[in-house]
C-alpha cells in the first residue's frame, strides 16, 4: 500500500492574477500513510500550496499554472472541487471562519450531506469523527462556547465526515494555547497511525514537526529549499536560519555545540545523527558526559537589569464579573504591581482571564471591585483617549484597527487624535516608520500588506503613541519565527529607552528569552508571579496552567545533577556550560 | 443576541418551524386587512393571541421589550404624522400644534394641518398595532427553532439551497458582526480616538469612519474565509442534500396547524362579517366604561377640583404660564399645565442624569 503516491506533485509553478509569483518549480511526493511537515517563513507559498491541493485554487483564486499535480489519481485543475472534497480535507489556521454552521452537530454533517450521503451513514460518521477528535459530548454547542483548541478539532471532524484520503493543515495552531496545541497534534498523530491518513501539514512550531513528520519540505519564496527526513533538514541550521525557520531548540544547540568542541561531530554520527526531541538531547548529553567527552563548566547567566522602585502599573484586588445572563467572573481578587523597566509576560490557557486584565489597564473594562492605578492614578476616572497617552497596546488582530489609505496616515491618526502640533506628528510618524522597519512602504494602503507586516503596522502606531507601558497581545499570532522576534525586539528597545512593557503569549521559548518576570494566570486568578527562572520551576503551577516549559529549559532541570545549577533560559546560555572534556 | 435560539424544551421548542412559518405568514396577511379604526379590536385581540405563545414557547419578555425601545421612536412619529394628517375619524382636535389652514379648490377651509385629532390618533395607534402584530410573532419563530431545523424546514418546503444558506450565513454573521464592531470600537479607543466623549455631530460626521471601514474589510475577508471554507466542504455539489433533522409532521405539529388556522379563520369571520361592529362596540364599551368609571371617581372624591386648583396654580407661575397657556386648550383643557409641568419634569430629570453621570477627567 505505501509504495502508491497519494500526492505528486511535479514542477508547479504558479502567479496569483494580479499578483506576484508564489510559487515555483516544486515537486515533491507525498506517500500513503506518510506525513509531510512543510516549513518555510510568512509568505514562502505554504498556504499556496495547500489550496492547490484542495481546489481552492483555481475554484476561489486564479493564476497562472504551469507544472502538474496528481491527488489520489486526479488532477485538481480538471477535478471540479467538489469531487476532489471528498479526497482532500483542509483545517485553516483560524479556527473561527471555519464555522459554515450554527452548531457543532450540523457542522459535521454538512460536507457528507452535501454530497447527498445517506441519513443513518451521515450520522454513523458524524460519530466516529466526533470521537476520534475527542469533541463528543460537545454537538449542541455554539461555535462561540468552545474553546479555540475544540474549535479546531471540530474543523477537523467535520473534514473527516467526509472520509478523506489525504488530510491538509495549514497552520492548524498557531492561534492555539500549549493545551490546544498539544490536542490536535495528538489527533492527528492518532489519525496517521490508526487511520493510515496521508497528512500535510504546515506549521511554525518546528519540535512538534520534528516529533511527528516523516518528511519535512522547507519553502522559501515559492521554492523548494529541502526535502527530506526532520533528521536530515534540521542539521542544515545555517539554510533553515536562513529562510526564517527555527529549529528545535535542543537541535540549534546540538549544532552549536558541534561548532564550539572540536570531535562533536563525530560523536553525533556515532550516535545516530542530530537530535530532535527533548528525550534524544538529553541521553545523547547524558551519555556525553558521562563518558567525559563532554564537561560541565557552570557559567551564571545575565543577571536581570536592576529595576526602578517606581511602580508604573498597580492592581488591586481587582475582581471583574461579565454582564451576561449567566455572568461569568474572569477575574477574582487579583493583586499586581508592575515597576517602571520591566518585561512582565503574563502566561495562562485561553481563557484564563490574561486579556480581561490587560483591558484593566486601559480603562477598557472598569473593574466590578477594586481599584487599577497607573502611574498612581485610578484608571476608573481616567478617559479612555487620555489613558492612550500612557499605555498602547499592540492587538492580536490588527485588522481591527487599521482603516486609513495609507501606513503613514495611519500612524498619524492616533497622534492626532492626541491633539499634538503637525511637526510633532511628523517626527514620531518618521521615528517609529523607522523602528519597525516600515519605510519603503509608508505610501500603500496597509490591507495590501501581509500579515506579518499589518501587525508591523499596528505596533507601530503604538510606538508612535510614545507610550510609557507597551503590551503586546499575543505577539506570536500568525507570525513566522522572525516575525515574532521583531516584535519582541522592538519591545526590547523600548525598555532600553525606560519603558515599561507586558506581553501576554503561549509561545513560552519567547517569554523564556525576553521576559524578566513571569505572572501565570488560571481561571482568574494569579496562580504564580516571580522572576522567570524561579516560576519555570514551579511545575505544579505549570501543570496547573497547562503550559510547558521551553525545551532548554527542561534540558537544565533534567541535567541539574551534572551542575546547572539554574534555569537556562536560551541556546546560548546552555552553551556556555559545556566545555570538551578531558583536557 | 437577544433574538438567538436557546434551546428549552418546550412544546413550542419542538414543533416544527413550518408551524411558526405559517403563523407569521398569516400574520402578515391579517396585518394587510386591517386598515380601518374599527379593526383596533382585531388586532388586540390577535396580539394577545401570539402573547400566548410567547407564554408557551417561555420566551423571555425582555427581548420583546428591546424590540419596542427600538420601535419606540417610530410610534412617536407615527401617532405625530397621523395626528396632524389623518382626517377621516372623529375630528375633535385634542391639541392645536400651531396654525395651519389648507384651503380646498373652492378657498373654504375645511382642514388644519397643525391639529392633532382624535380620529388620527386613533389611526396612529392602528398602525402601530399592525406593526406590533408582525413584530410579535417573528421571535416566536427565531426564538424557539434551532437553525438546523429552520434549514431543513425551508428545504422541505423546496426553498433552493442557496438562498437557504445565504438565510442561515446571514443570522450567522449578524453576532459576529457585533462582535468584530466591539472589538473595533475598543482597538480605537487605545489610540485615543474616545468616541463616546464625542457628541452626535462629531460622531456622525467622521467618527465612523474609523469604525466601519475596518468592520466592512473584515468582513470582506471573513466572506473570503467562509466561501473557501464551503468549497472544500462540497457545497452544492447535488441539488438535493441529505436532511439529518428528523422533519416530519407529528401530531403537535397538526394541532399547532389547526390552532393557527382555526384562529386566522376566526378573526377573517370577525373582520368580514357583521360581527366585526360587535367587537368594536364591545371594546369601546370597555373603553368608555373604564372612563365613565375613572371620572366618577376623581369627581366624587373631589380630585378634579384639587387638580383644577393645581393647574391653575401653575398657570400663574411666569414660566409654565406660557406652556401651560399653550397646552391648555380643547381635550387638554384644564389640565394643560399639570401636563406641562410633568413634561418639564421628565426632560429636567434626564438633563440632571446625563450632567451627573461619572465624569471621566483627562489624564495629566
Amino acid at each position: 500500500m505505501t509504495e502508491y503516491s497519494t500526492v505528486k506533485v511535479n514542477n508547479v509553478t504558479f502567479t496569483y492574477e494580479r499578483g506576484p509569483l508564489a510559487l515555483s518549480e516544486v515537486s515533491f511526493e507525498v506517500k500513503k500513510g506518510e506525513i509531510l511537515g512543510i516549513l518555510g517563513a510568512n509568505g514562502a507559498g505554504k498556504t499556496t500550496l495547500c489550496f492547490h491541493l484542495n481546489g481552492i485554487i483555481p475554484t476561489v483564486y486564479t493564476g497562472v499554472e504551469k507544472g502538474s499535480i496528481s491527488l489520489c489519481g486526479l488532477d485538481p485543475w480538471e477535478t471540479p472541487i467538489i469531487q476532489l472534497a471528498s479526497k482532500v480535507s483542509m483545517v485553516l489556521q483560524d479556527p473561527e471562519s471555519q464555522f459554515t454552521t450554527t452548531n457543532v452537530a450540523s457542522e459535521l454533517f454538512f460536507g457528507p450531506a452535501n454530497l447527498a450521503v445517506e441519513r443513518d451513514e451521515i450520522l454513523r460518521r458524524a460519530a466516529w469523527a466526533a470521537k476520534v477528535c475527542g469533541i463528543d459530548g460537545l454537538e449542541e454547542r455554539k461555535p462561540k462556547e468552545l474553546s479555540g483548541g475544540q474549535k479546531q478539532r471540530v474543523a477537523l471532524a467535520a473534514g473527516l465526515t467526509m472520509l478523506p484520503e489525504v488530510l491538509i493543515l495549514d497552520e492548524p495552531t498557531s492561534q492555539l494555547d500549549p493545551i490546544g496545541t498539544t490536542e490536535v497534534f495528538d489527533v492527528i498523530k492518532q489519525l496517521a497511525n490508526t487511520e493510515d491518513m496521508t497528512i500535510l501539514i504546515t506549521s511554525h512550531k518546528t519540535d512538534e514537526i520534528a516529533r511527528l513528520a516523516s518528511k519535512v519540505l522547507v519553502l522559501s519564496e515559492g521554492r523548494v529549499m529541502a526535502l527530506g527526513t526532520p533528521k536530515d533538514i534540521f542539521a542544515q541550521i545555517e539554510l533553515l536560519d536562513s529562510v526564517g525557520v527555527n529549529p528545535p531548540a535542543v537541535t540549534v544547540l546540538a549544532a552549536k555545540m558541534a561548532k564550539k568542541i572540536p570531535g562533536f561531530q563525530e560523536k553525533l554520527k556515532r550516535i545516530g545523527g542530530i537530535p530532535l526531541t527533548l528525550d534524544e538531547s538529553y541521553s545523547m548529553l547524558k551519555e556525553l558526559l558521562d563518558e567525559g567527552f563532554l564537561q560541565v563548566e557552570w557559567t551564571e547567566p545575565p543577571p536581570t537589569p536592576p529595576m526602578s522602585d517606581e511602580t508604573v502599573l498597580e492592581v488591586e484586588n481587582v475582581t471583574y464579573v461579565y454582564p451576561a445572563r449567566i455572568p461569568v467572573t474572569a477575574l477574582r481578587g487579583i493583586n499586581l504591581k508592575i515597576k517602571r523597566g520591566e518585561i512582565v509576560a503574563i502566561v495562562g490557557q485561553n481563557g484564563s482571564g490574561k486579556t480581561t486584565l490587560v483591558k484593566h489597564f486601559l480603562g477598557l473594562l472598569e473593574a466590578t471591585e477594586g481599584v487599577t492605578k497607573v502611574e498612581g492614578e485610578d484608571v476608573s476616572e481616567l478617559t479612555t483617549g487620555s489613558i492612550a497617552k500612557s499605555i498602547a497596546l499592540i492587538l492580536q488582530n490588527p485588522d481591527y484597527q487599521l482603516f486609513c489609505i495609507s501606513v503613514q496616515k495611519e500612524l498619524e491618526f492616533g497622534l492626532r487624535n492626541l491633539g499634538l502640533p503637525e511637526d510633532e506628528i511628523a517626527r514620531r510618524v518618521e521615528e517609529s516608520l523607522k523602528e519597525a522597519g516600515l519605510e519603503d512602504v509608508r505610501d500603500i494602503f496597509p490591507f495590501r500588506l501581509s500579515f506579518g507586516d499589518r501587525r508591523k503596522v499596528a505596533a507601530a502606531a503604538g510606538i508612535a503613541m510614545d507610550p510609557d507601558i507597551l503590551i503586546l497581545d499575543e505577539p506570536t499570532t500568525a507570525q513566522d519565527y522572525l516575525g515574532r522576534h521583531a516584535l519582541c525586539q522592538i519591545a526590547t528597545r523600548m525598555r532600553e529607552k525606560g519603558k515599561t512593557v507586558v506581553m501576554i503569549s503561549h509561545d513560552m521559548d519567547l517569554v523564556a528569552q525576553y521576559a524578566d518576570r513571569l505572572i501565570v494566570m488560571a481561571e482568574g486568578i494569579i496562580i504564580a508571579d516571580g522572576p522567570k527562572r524561579e516560576v519555570f520551576n514551579m511545575h505544579e503551577v505549570m501543570d496547573k496552567a497547562f503550559l510547558k516549559p521551553p525545551q532548554i529549559i527542561q534540558l537544565s532541570q533534567k541535567l541539574e545533577g551534572y551542575g546547572i545549577e539554574k534555569n537556562l533560559v536560551t541556546v546560548d546560555e546552555m552553551l556556555a556550560c559545556f566545555k570538551a572534556g578531558g583536557a | 443576541m437577544a433574538f438567538e435560539y436557546v434551546k428549552k424544551d418546550t412544546p413550542l421548542d419542538r414543533m416544527s418551524p413550518l408551524v411558526k412559518l405559517l403563523l407569521m405568514f398569516l400574520a402578515l396577511i391579517l396585518v394587510v386587512q386591517c386598515t380601518s379604526i374599527e379593526h383596533i379590536s382585531i388586532l388586540l385581540i390577535w396580539i394577545s393571541f401570539a402573547s400566548l405563545w410567547w407564554l408557551v414557547g417561555k420566551v423571555e419578555l425582555s427581548s420583546l421589550g428591546f424590540l419596542l425601545k427600538l420601535l419606540s421612536m417610530l410610534f412617536v412619529f407615527l401617532f405625530l404624522v397621523q395626528g396632524l394628517t389623518y382626517r377621516f375619524g372623529d375630528s375633535t382636535v385634542i391639541l392645536q400644534l400651531f396654525d395651519l389652514p389648507w384651503p380646498d379648490e373652492y378657498g373654504n377651509v375645511m382642514v388644519n394641518y397643525g391639529e392633532i385629532t382624535v380620529g388620527g390618533i386613533m389611526y396612529g395607534l392602528l398602525v402601530m398595532l399592525r406593526v406590533i402584530a408582525v413584530v410579535t410573532v417573528v421571535p416566536i419563530f427565531t426564538m424557539t427553532s434551532p437553525m438546523t431545523k429552520i434549514s431543513g424546514a425551508l428545504a422541505k418546503i423546496r426553498v433552493p439551497q442557496k438562498i437557504i444558506f445565504m438565510f442561515i450565513t446571514a443570522m450567522r454573521f449578524v453576532p459576529l458582526v457585533q462582535e468584530s464592531m466591539d472589538a473595533i470600537i475598543e482597538a480605537q479607543k487605545i489610540r485615543g480616538f474616545d468616541i463616546d466623549a464625542a457628541n452626535i455631530y462629531q460622531k456622525l460626521r467622521r467618527a465612523y469612519v474609523p469604525i466601519i471601514t475596518p468592520l466592512l474589510l473584515l468582513m470582506f475577508r471573513r466572506a473570503m474565509d467562509l466561501e473557501v471554507a464551503i468549497n472544500a466542504r462540497a457545497f452544492g455539489a447535488r441539488e438535493d442534500p441529505t436532511n439529518v433533522e428528523d422533519l416530519s409532521f407529528k401530531a403537535r405539529d397538526y394541532l399547532g396547524v389547526i390552532i393557527v388556522v382555526g384562529f386566522f379563520s376566526f378573526m377573517m369571520y370577525l373582520m368580514y362579517f357583521e360581527a366585526t361592529s360587535i367587537t368594536w362596540i364591545s371594546l369601546s364599551t370597555i373603553v368608555s366604561t373604564i372612563l365613565t368609571i375613572t371620572s366618577g371617581f376623581i369627581v366624587t372624591t373631589g380630585l378634579d377640583v384639587i387638580l383644577q386648583n393645581l393647574n391653575q396654580f401653575l398657570l400663574s407661575l411666569p414660566f409654565l404660564n406660557w406652556i401651560g397657556g399653550f397646552l391648555d386648550q380643547n381635550l387638554l383643557l384644564g389640565y394643560g399645565a399639570i401636563i406641562a409641568a410633568l413634561l418639564i419634569f421628565y426632560v429636567v430629570y434626564k438633563t440632571i442624569r446625563r450632567i451627573t453621570r461619572k465624569k471621566k477627567r483627562v489624564k495629566r
